[in-house]
């Protein structure tokens, strides 16, 4: 789908800076709105993580506060530093709590000023990705726009597509809302940036750095190692040559460089909060049981058996053993999430598509799925749009399709939550809707995509 | 009255006559909560209770996965009218999956206990808090209790749904599946992208 190319539409779309002032008014405003909210209703308009985030800080402000002092190795001996992981269900790392120090000297709402400036960031970051390395390449798409309305052209059509992500309602009402995840968007946007920019030692920083926020963006390394091995292999890819240079400098420098950030910053911190900080951050992701309800349908298995697990489980025949094992989703979701990356990590251009492909499977398949994980992958879809060339009414359809499955999932988790209905199978059933909608949606974009090498070969008119 | 639902607020009234007459004396109420009740000590530090709670702190267990122990809230309030409603907010825990047709499960709340503190430089009192209560630290400076008559609260139970153990299998079958459904659809598409891709790549070439 790619806009009309004639300069009335390009008139209508304000600046790029326009947009931003805009994007920034909106986010004071509802920062602003939900300090009177939360002021006057019971109902807040704050998340809880945000609480959660708030009271980590003050712990590690304010070590005497319920004894909870660093209990890390090489925790300072002449000052006390607090201990973030005294607060229950931090499950972040401690630089997290650091960066919201503020919430205690400046104001309570620091923190939500500080994701919603992330939110700018990214948006920046959107525009700068789609000015330098994807609307170039896809100019030609519009073959009758001169080179003089060319630059207007894109410039309009990267505004758009930034604001796409800007004024997206998930977007910005995550960010003042009190939740992170603007923070890890703005690392891994800044991990592609380098990647397309081919500086891949700043890649490598900033993917082992993306990684310690949260594990999952280990998996963007394959498809940045196949990128960097495959630059210098000729040949038809998967043969010896790939392998040699698999493990040859330029890719182990990568790998090196990124998993040796990752270490370092982890040493740091369990040098500073010990095994808390291990267990919390970590440890505790792979072995979550999230019965309550959320769109994995996972979360009934989870909850029918979650007394019965362990040696009542070892009564039960092997097949059925296999069925509740982990394994049932984590195998899928391993060989998609990585397999992606290694089969479609073929060029740098192509990165934003292989890490949304990757992101949205390890979304699918993942044992909980709140709405809050839809933004790791919904970040590249501005990038994503000038390569795929589905018609509009397919695109309308996916998004009636996504949100639609969305919406009937809460629909019932609302009857379930506040009304007490006894709804507990029909919640499950729509979270299979859920599962087969949104895999028929990456199906329908992955089939929509058009590979960078194609988009210039329309460039060269039959002569 | 019955609350439905996984949340809801535990609102007591208390009536103060004669409130005047413990000036000295400080007014707390207490709650013994069953296990399946969840109390989350950062909101009641938001919604600026002054309050101790005993019992299980973890939030994010089943009732399965705790003990089967009361747990106990206590909190102070301010007198300043001569009717004081307090109101608590309170979760639930998933229950223990049961069969039948729409299991549900019904939690029974105690009335709680509203009662006067006062130091023991009062003059004599004669109530005394239940036996299986806990030393509360909000209590250290007070020795002489006097239980408060004609105080009201509601909901006195929660009825929520909880799993049907007679589906486990059909669930499992089912989200397995799905689930393999879904990774075979995805993978077709891979592959299919991956050919078009690996082509793009050697014709750059």
């Amino acid at each position: 789908m790619q806009p009309n190319t004639s300069a009335t539409w390009q008139g209508r779309i304000p600046c790029f800076e326009k947009l931003l002032v805009i994007s920034a008014v909106l986010r004071v405003v509802l920062i602003l709105y939900s300090e009177w909210h939360d002021a006057h209703s019971i109902v807040k308009y704050t998340d809880i993580d945000y609480r959660v985030f708030s009271d980590a800080a003050r712990f590690i402000l304010y070590p005497k506060l319920q004894g909870n002092t660093a209990k890390g190795p090489l925790a300072p001996l002449f000052f006390t530093v607090g201990d973030p992981y005294a607060r229950e269900t931090y499950r972040y790392t401690p630089l997290l709590a650091i960066l919201l120090l503020p919430n205690e000297w400046l104001h309570p709402s620091f923190g939500k000023y500080l994701f919603a400036a992330c939110d700018l960031i990214n948006g920046a970051l959107i525009y700068q990705i789609l000015m330098l390395h994807i609307l170039p390449h896809t100019k030609s798409l519009a073959p009758d726009v001169s080179a003089e309305n060319s630059k207007r052209f894109m410039r309009a059509y990267a505004t758009l597509l930034a604001a796409t992500h800007l004024l997206n309602p998930l977007v910005f009402t995550i960010s003042t809302r009190g939740s992170s995840e603007a923070i890890l968007c703005t690392f891994v946007l800044l991990t592609l940036f380098y990647a397309l920019e081919r500086r891949h030692n700043a890649a490598a920083v900033m993917l082992g750095l993306s990684a310690h926020w949260k594990i999952y963006p280990i998996i963007y390394g394959v498809s940045c190692v196949s990128v960097i091995t495959l630059q210098h292999v000729d040949g038809e890819g998967w043969d010896f040559a790939y392998l040699r240079r698999l493990v040859g400098r330029q890719a182990l420098c990568f790998a090196l460089l990124s998993g040796g950030t990752f270490i370092i910053l982890g040493a740091v911190c369990y040098a500073m909060w010990g095994y808390p900080f291990l267990y919390e951050a970590y440890l505790y992701h792979t072995d979550r049981r999230d019965h309550r309800h959320n769109f994995s349908p996972y979360f009934y298995l989870i909850y029918l058996t979650y007394s019965s697990s362990g040696s009542t489980s070892a009564d039960l025949p092997i097949w059925r053993q296999l069925l509740r094992s982990p394994f049932t989703s984590l195998i899928p979701q391993l060989t998609l999430s990585l397999g992606t990356g290694l089969i479609l990590g073929r060029l740098s251009a192509d990165l934003p598509f292989v890490w949304f492909v990757q992101t949205f499977t390890f979304v699918l398949f993942n044992r909980v799925c709140t709405s809050q994980y839809f933004i790791w992958y919904t970040l590249f879809i501005p990038l994503l749009v000038p390569r795929i060339t589905i018609s509009w009414k397919k695109w309308v359809m996916c998004g009636v399709v996504w949100m639609g499955t969305q919406a009937l999932w809460l629909a019932e988790a609302y009857k379930l939550e506040f009304l007490g209905d006894d709804v507990f199978f029909g919640l499950w059933v729509r979270s299979l809707i859920y599962v087969a909608g949104h895999a028929w949606v990456l199906g329908v974009i992955m089939s929509g995509y058009t590979p960078f090498v194609s988009c210039n070969q329309h460039t060269q008119a039959p002569e | 009255m019955q609350a439905k639902g996984f949340h809801t607020t535990l609102s007591t009234n208390i009536p103060l006559h004669a409130r005047h007459e413990y000036a000295a004396c400080n007014l707390f109420v207490l709650h013994e909560l069953p296990a399946d009740i969840i109390v989350d000590s950062f909101e009641l530090n938001d919604h600026g209770f002054r309050f101790q709670f005993v019992g299980n702190t973890n939030l994010e267990l089943p009732t399965s996965r705790i003990a089967n122990e009361s747990g106990w809230l206590l909190v102070a309030i301010k007198q300043e009218a001569d009717l004081v409603v307090v109101d608590v907010p309170l979760h639930v825990r998933y229950g223990v999956p049961h069969e039948g047709h729409n299991p549900r499960h019904i939690i029974q709340l105690l009335p709680p206990i509203c009662f006067w503190a006062c130091p023991s430089s009062y003059k004599s009192l004669h109530g005394t808090l239940p036996s299986q209560s806990p030393e509360f630290r909000l209590l250290n400076s007070f020795v002489q209790f006097e239980i408060l008559q004609h105080t009201t609260s509601s909901p006195l139970s929660f009825d929520i749904p909880v799993g049907n153990i007679c589906h486990t299998l059909y669930i499992e079958l089912c989200t397995v599946t799905m689930t393999l459904l879904a990774f075979a659809y995805i993978v077709q598409h891979c592959w299919t992208i991956s050919k078009t891709l690996y082509s793009a790549h050697l014709k750059m070439q």
